[in-house]
């Protein structure tokens, strides 16, 4: 979760960008539904307007029957016609009729067929269509009924209706309803003549044919208005979704970046704790404090406990230092522990033998005393040295007598199969503390002698390397540690929940950062394991020192 | 736990989260959105177009309507006009049937009709009406069930359904009743009589004792026909069947024509004026006019008589010896019948409201048509034209509540008895006008009884069917 990228992608602003797009996406793809439901909507809307045209025509149909049925019945001369006469009128209504026929668009054909037959049974028809010559055969319709027809008015409309196959149901009277006759829209009506004498008398049906190509057209040019209203809905919810798929983003983006801000920026330095030297604490609790949290309740409070965090790791560290430089003693005196009883018994033993005068050689027994009485006093010299060097007054320092003292501190007590190995050179002088650095070698070296088998090798040499620094090199024999392992006695914290060992190398490698320096620990080839510490010399340290400070 | 704890208690700072406001913003929001919502609420814009029906314009109607307006201050009949439109139809037009041609091509016009009860029988045959009692428009039972029956006719053709339907509501009954001077018959200790041997006993006998009476019975000289048709079902014959097809020619109502026609021409000279008296009769009003002097026995005439014999009597009391003093001098009863009839007939005279089938087109139509009937043959409209114009209610309810003396008389000793059967004439007028050719010339002796029937019958052959 560390890695850049990983956080990029894991990061609140990029997971509230995704929620917004989701969130929109899904807005349009609710929006995008009704298109479906437009279409319902058009295909209902079309059947209901070709219902509303198809009885409209009907309406119309109903409406010029009507008229024309109501202007045949002041025809007086269709009473006087039989199907046997051939009087002028017949030609007279025959006229009538193409007239009717020829100068109205929306009649198609007229018929009309007298209802009483002759006494040879047979049936007057006049017959007018404008899209047949009516010289042509008689289609099939009421007249072929009338010829075996017998009866009254409503008889003779039930058995057309019957025989044209109109459904009573539907139509609720026999003569009611269009029919689809080629492209006709077809009227059955009863002629009454209007006589004066006797009133409305009936003569027979009309077939009245009215056309319905207007009304395909509308319905064509209907179908043709959906077509490019779905198109251009379709285009302007596309371009809507568009247009505020931009917007929306847009202010979100500036919205998501805007509150995320107090956020990331805790974040990246709250990242920095982990490669944060210790002298950059200070640094790092100051970028801390300048985190704008904008309000934000979780970002004050993160910020707060980092602070506390920060302000307590240093004093930690320190404390951890402090009691790490005891431990460290601690463990030596007991190392040497054994040493130095064997000193003081000895030393008893040979004072009273030179008291007593039992000593039999008197000279030896004093050479003796006298060099476990300078071994005891060095000892405690260089113990003194410790404790009485001020820990934080930086000087020039001479390392050699540091190395020394710290070398017999941690010889002290070794088991007499150990080889030791001392060899240090003329070192140039250093900038920093006798203590703090008394320290850092005192750490390394206890940590080797903690390493050191039973007949193992110490050693311990420093030089000045030809950039003029100071190299001291403790190392010891034994198994040679993985690379790894070793970067682990650098770094214990790296693994939280695996701190094992001394934290010597660890403290010996912030001493050498704090002077300048840098301590590297790497497995030797020949068995064991070698810590090389560089310091610089005490002109380039002081340098460095005075400007940090 | 209250945010000021939970500072305390986490030591954190309180930062700046304006919360009262947000939430305050987020409601504000929440509402106007709420509101937006309802911009496009409230009721919607009636636009339903004027329901306005239309009606066959009629004077009596329009005059009775008006004059509830004025008595009842009811708003039903002073918003009349603006809720119904009247058709008024030129008197020119009338003799060419013009709702015959509306309706045969199924104009929506007129919603409401009046009509004679003939052509109730011949639109409701049709299929041109509307049913009223099973679409509940009516209730068929609230009439006098003899006048209901003669607005009902057989729709199996239409609905499927074999019972007759009432097809149109009279508001009035008006039939041809025998009038008889009830003062003279008390006299004589006599009854108004039910048969025509009975009627030839009473005038065989008063006559001769009644000096001023110069004729036993009076029929109509013109339009006799009318009188004729109760005359010829009471000697069992048909002209028209019920299906209204022409059954004249039939045996048994052949017979029963010239039978008829026999009596009447068997009584003539003697007790129906003879050819040449019956031209007297001619002149409208002459018949009423002579039966008021006391001149007449019997009568046969419209029971709408009854009135204009009561308005004669207030006109001219006392002016001459001899005239009707009283309404209660008058008596009526059936038209007789043949001896062994079962029934006695009266020849329809009233018009009855119906409606146009072909204008039911919604709910909206058929409830205003509902409306329309509802007011001119309620009980209020009844009894107010049986007050004012001696008209016979056709509801029970106004017949209970009618205070008119004459008029309860009339329906209780006429179209109440339960012989009593009101029939409708023929509707064709080609048929009516044939028979009343021969009718007069068989009355005016220029034809025996069975010519008459043979020349009508030779006219109207082309209406004959086998039988």
């Amino acid at each position: 979760m560390t890695d850049p990228t990983t956080f990029i992608r894991y990061s609140l602003r990029n997971r509230l960008f995704v929620l917004a797009g989701a969130t929109f996406l899904l807005c349009a793809v609710v929006i995008l539904l009704f298109f479906p439901l437009l279409n319902l909507t058009l295909d209902g809307l079309q059947d209901r307007t070709f219902k509303s045209m198809q009885e409209g025509a009907e309406v119309e149909a109903t409406t010029i029957a009507r008229l024309l049925v109501l202007e045949f019945s002041s025809l007086k001369g269709l009473m006087q016609v039989t199907p046997t006469s051939n009087t002028p009128t017949d030609q007279w209504i025959k006229d009538l009729l193409w007239e009717k026929v020829t100068f109205n668009e929306i009649i198609e054909g007229i018929e009309l067929i007298q209802g009483q037959e002759d006494v040879l049974g047979r049936h007057l028809t006049y017959m007018f269509y404008r899209r047949e010559a009516p010289e042509l055969k008689p289609m099939a319709g009421p007249q072929k009924f009338m010829k075996s027809f017998q009866g009254l008015e409503q008889d003779l409309i039930d058995t057309i209706a019957s025989q044209q196959r109109v459904d009573n149901r539907l139509q609720e009277s026999v003569n009611r309803g269009p029919k689809q006759e080629g492209e006709m829209l077809l009227r059955y009506m009863p002629v009454h003549v209007l006589l004066a004498d006797e009133g409305a008398v009936y003569w027979g049906v009309a077939k009245i044919g009215i056309d319905t190509s207007r009304m395909r057209h509308l319905l064509l040019l209907q179908s043709e208005e959906q077509t490019r209203l779905r198109r251009d809905i379709w285009v302007e919810i596309i371009l809507s979704l568009t247009i505020s798929g931009v917007l929306a983003m847009s202010l979100i983006y500036f919205w998501v970046r805007y509150i995320t801000e107090p956020l990331k920026s805790l974040s990246f330095v709250a990242g920095d704790l982990q490669t944060a030297k210790p002298e950059e604490f200070d640094l790092w609790l100051e970028n801390l404090k300048r985190v704008d949290p904008q309000g934000q309740a979780e970002v004050v409070v993160i910020q707060q406990v980092l602070q506390r965090l920060g302000t307590a790791v240093p004093k930690l560290g320190q404390r951890l230092i402090d009691g790490e430089a005891q431990a460290c003693l601690g463990r030596m005196i007991a190392r040497g522990l054994p040493t130095l009883q064997a000193w003081q018994a000895e030393l008893r033993e040979l004072e009273g033998q030179l008291a007593s005068g039992a000593a039999a050689s008197p000279l030896p027994a004093q050479q003796r005393l006298a060099l476990i009485r300078a071994s005891l006093e060095t000892v405690l010299e260089d113990f003194s040295h410790l404790w009485s060097d001020p820990p934080e007054q930086w000087s020039l320092i001479d390392l050699t007598p540091v190395l020394q003292r710290a070398w017999r501190l941690a010889t002290l007590g070794l088991s007499p199969g150990v080889r030791q190995h001392q060899d240090l050179a003329p070192l140039p002088m250093v900038w920093g503390t006798p203590a703090e650095l008394s320290l850092a070698q005192l750490y390394l070296l206890d940590f080797a002698v903690d390493q050191l088998p039973p007949d193992g090798e110490l050693g311990l040499a420093g030089a000045a390397t030809p950039a003029g620094r100071v190299r001291l090199t403790v190392w010891v024999s034994g198994n040679s540690p993985a690379v790894a392992e070793c970067q682990k006695w650098l770094n214990p914290f790296g693994d939280p929940g695996g701190i094992h060992g001394s934290l010597g190398p660890a403290l010996a490698a912030g001493i050498a950062a704090q002077h300048g320096g840098a301590l590297t620990v790497t497995p030797r080839e020949e068995g064991g394991v070698e810590f090389s510490l560089e310091l610089p010399s005490a002109s380039a340290s002081q340098d460095s020192h005075e400007l940090h400070n | 736990m209250s945010r000021r704890n939970c500072l305390k208690v986490g030591k954190v700072v309180a930062p700046r989260l304006y919360p009262k406001t947000a939430r305050q913003s987020v409601i504000l929001l929440v509402w106007v959105v709420l509101f937006l919502q309802c911009l496009g609420c409230g009721p919607a814009p009636d636009i339903q177009p004027p329901r306005t029906i239309t009606y066959t314009f009629d004077a009596p109607t329009r005059d009775l309507i008006s004059l509830l307006a004025q008595k009842s201050q009811s708003s039903i009949y002073k918003n009349f006009d603006r809720n119904f439109k009247g058709l008024l139809v030129p008197e020119s037009l009338l003799p060419y049937e013009p709702f015959v041609l509306g309706l045969s091509t199924e104009s929506k016009i007129p919603t409401v009709l009046l009509l004679d009860a003939p052509w109730v029988q011949r639109y409701g045959v049709a299929g041109w009406l509307y049913e009223l009692e099973r679409t509940h428009v009516f209730d068929k039972s609230e009439l006098v069930p003899a006048v209901a029956e003669a607005f009902s006719v057989s729709l199996t053709r239409i609905t499927g359904g074999k019972s007759k339907e009432l097809v149109a509501v009279p508001t009035y009954i008006k039939g041809n009743i025998l009038f008889s001077r009830g003062d003279i018959l008390k006299r004589h200790n006599l009854r108004p009589p039910r048969t025509w041997e009975e009627l030839k006993a009473v005038c065989r006998k008063v006559l001769p004792q009644e000096k001023s009476l110069k004729f036993g019975l009076l029929i109509h000289a013109t339009n006799a026909l009318n009188d004729f048709y109760p005359i010829l079902w009471g000697f069992g014959g048909r002209v028209n069947n019920d299906a209204g097809q022409f059954v004249l020619h039939q045996k048994p109502n052949a017979d029963a024509f010239v039978a008829a026609l026999k009596e009447l021409i068997s009584m003539q000279g003697s007790i129906i004026p003879n050819a040449n008296d019956l031209k007297r009769f001619e002149p409208a009003g002459s018949l009423r006019q002579t039966f008021f002097r006391g001149q007449a026995l019997f009568m046969i005439n419209w029971n709408t008589r009854m009135k204009d014999l009561t308005d004669l009597i207030a006109q001219s009391k006392g002016q001459a010896a001899g005239n009707l003093t009283d309404i209660r001098q008058v008596w009526i009863s059936p038209i007789p019948a043949r001896t062994g009839q079962p029934h006695r007939y009266t020849n329809i005279g009233s018009f009855g409201w119906a409606v146009n089938r072909f204008s039911v087109t919604d709910p909206t139509v058929i409830a205003n048509a509902r409306s329309f009937i509802e007011l001119v043959s309620d009980e209020q409209f009844q009894i107010l034209a049986a007050e004012t114009l001696g008209q016979i209610p056709s509801l029970k309810s106004a017949l209970d509540k009618v205070t008119d003396r004459d008029v309860g008389r009339v329906y209780k000793w006429t179209f109440g008895q339960k012989d009593m059967v009101i029939r409708a004439r023929p509707h064709n007028r080609r048929i009516n006008n044939t028979l009343e050719k021969f009718l007069q010339e068989a009355l005016y002796g220029l034809r025996s009884p069975e010519s008459a029937l043979d020349g009508a019958l030779a006219e109207l052959k082309d209406l004959m069917r086998p039988e």
